[in-house]
């Protein structure tokens, strides 16, 4: 993302209409846990409800059913969902994060205030009542639709989707070609087995596809962090002006530059903060849902044989991914978020 | 005679259940002592527990809160040396589900008291009340939004 993009956008940040929408668990089935945006774990049960910053996770034979206002989401087993929020045309606006598994939604009707979805390697804006949304082991997203329309964006290409359409996202790369298929015709264990082997098949190319991934939002959150501080500046710097005018012409002008000029950049500096946050949490998810997962995969493989040169390479590089990370992601991540 | 026992009594009662709610000790914390303590947050040299007065289910920012720099620095510029502490004057706080209403006087000459908030709060457990969300106005009484911290 270009900084002058981000600049424009937030130029629009005239405020904040931040309002965090409480989810329902309305099923639980097997093993199913809830973890709070405060780091405490519990077990998902019908009745609980979750906020902005929590995340459900089922097992192998797990299921859950939520209700968001109108939205069913339905998770199937081995699934991690967060809820998250990030800014967006000037307002605080809910993100569905599928950081592994798959996630079917039906939305009750459209408001255009629909979340907006996304996964490790893609984000999807939803027009559409009826799709489903698999995030696979390797970091790829197939974004099935139902019914509506779904617009996917990745690698800053976009693909629309009507309904029976669907696209695959492979990490790093733009969305590949649409094809023609029901939801009912994706096997999401098979989908997710198949991008697994694949993934231990050619773990260079997988490593690269992790890599762009990472360096993104990489570049997103050091963009966002030195924006923070040039507003920060920017903030005390006005504040000082406000000081003057009062003295100079009066409390009433001061208090005019204060609701013109320092209480909007106090708003908007603010809410660099919570688009500083969603790249961080994003950088984090795919360090632990993919990154990680390949590193332990690979670890198994070549357990007794730690000095083969797919290993090492991996290895090199694997490492290299973590001072990036630790250097630029961890200073922003707090404990609970571990 | 076990009249005026029953009333020293319950005048002993009482005073210990004043010691133990103003300590703390059960628990509880008013509206107000929810605003005493941030208040003392905010003027601490880290500020690190000042998340510690928001509710920890019901603040969507509770996590980020954590970090004082872009979360609540901005809102309230630290104070450097010779400015006066914040102190924040509960002025309503009839209905905490609908917000506590704070003064907000001292602080640096950049913050530009006074400054109005409404704290919205709600309990954690039988009546620990944690700020939920945070505004801040510079109009005494009008608060159209959005939140700060919410």
């Amino acid at each position: 993302m270009k900084k002058a993009t981000l600049c424009a956008a937030l130029m629009l940040l005239g405020s904040l209409a931040l309002q965090a929408v409480p989810t329902d668990v309305t099923y639980a089935e097997g093993e199913a846990t809830i973890k709070s945006k405060a780091g405490k774990q519990q077990e998902a049960s019908i009745g609980d409800v979750m906020n902005t910053g929590d995340t459900v996770r089922t097992g192998t034979a797990g299921l859950v059913e939520l209700d968001q206002k109108g939205i069913t989401l339905k998770l199937s087993p081995n699934t991690v969902l967060t809820l998250m929020e990030r800014e967006r045309g000037g307002g605080a606006s809910p993100v569905l994060s599928v950081a592994l598994g798959s996630l079917k939604l039906r939305f009750d009707k459209l408001t255009g205030k629909e979340p907006m979805i996304r996964t490790n390697g893609a984000t999807g804006g939803v027009r559409g009542t009826e799709l489903s949304v698999f995030s696979g082991a390797d970091g790829s997203t197939l974004f099935v639709v139902d019914s509506g329309e779904v617009r996917v964006e990745a690698g800053g290409e976009s693909v629309d989707l009507a309904a029976e359409e669907a696209v695959e996202v492979r990490l790093g790369q733009a969305p590949g070609g649409k094809f023609t298929v029901h939801r009912d015709q994706v096997d999401y264990a098979k989908w997710n087995e198949d991008k697994r082997a694949a993934m231990l098949a050619d773990p260079a190319a997988a490593m690269t596809g992790i890599e762009i991934a990472m360096a993104s939002y990489i570049k997103d959150v050091e963009q966002y962090d030195a924006l923070f501080k040039e507003y920060s500046a920017k903030l005390a710097d006005e504040r000082a002006a406000r000081v003057k005018i009062t003295e100079a012409k009066g409390k009433g002008e001061g208090e005019r530059y204060e609701n013109e000029v320092v209480f909007p950049l106090m708003n908007q500096t603010s809410a660099l903060g919570l688009n500083l946050r969603y790249s961080t949490l994003a950088a984090l998810s795919l360090r632990r849902y993919v990154g990680g997962r390949l590193y332990l995969f690979l670890k198994a493989k070549y357990i007794a044989r730690p000095d083969e040169a797919e290993w090492t390479g991996f290895l090199s590089r694997f490492n290299a991914l973590l001072s990036d990370f630790e250097k630029s992601i961890a200073p922003h991540l707090v404990e609970a978020d571990i | 005679m076990r009249a005026r026992h029953g009333i020293f009594l319950l005048a002993i009662v009482a005073a210990l259940a004043g010691i133990l709610v103003g300590c703390d000790l059960l628990g509880f914390v008013s509206p107000s002592a929810r605003v005493s303590e941030f208040e003392s947050a905010l003027n601490s040299a880290t500020r690190a527990a000042a998340y510690q007065n928001f509710h920890p289910d019901k603040t969507s920012d509770y996590s980020a809160l954590k970090d004082p720099v872009p979360t609540l620095d901005p809102i309230f510029p630290r104070l450097g040396t010779g400015d006066a502490a914040y102190s924040l004057t509960v002025t309503d706080d009839a209905s905490p589900s609908s917000g506590v209403f704070v003064t907000v006087t001292g602080g640096p000459a950049g913050f530009g008291a006074p400054k109005y908030l409404k704290l919205v709060m709600e309990t954690v457990g039988t009546g620990d009340n944690r700020i939920v969300s945070l505004e801040m106005s510079t109009t005494k009484g009008s608060f159209p939004g959005p939140a700060q911290i919410k």
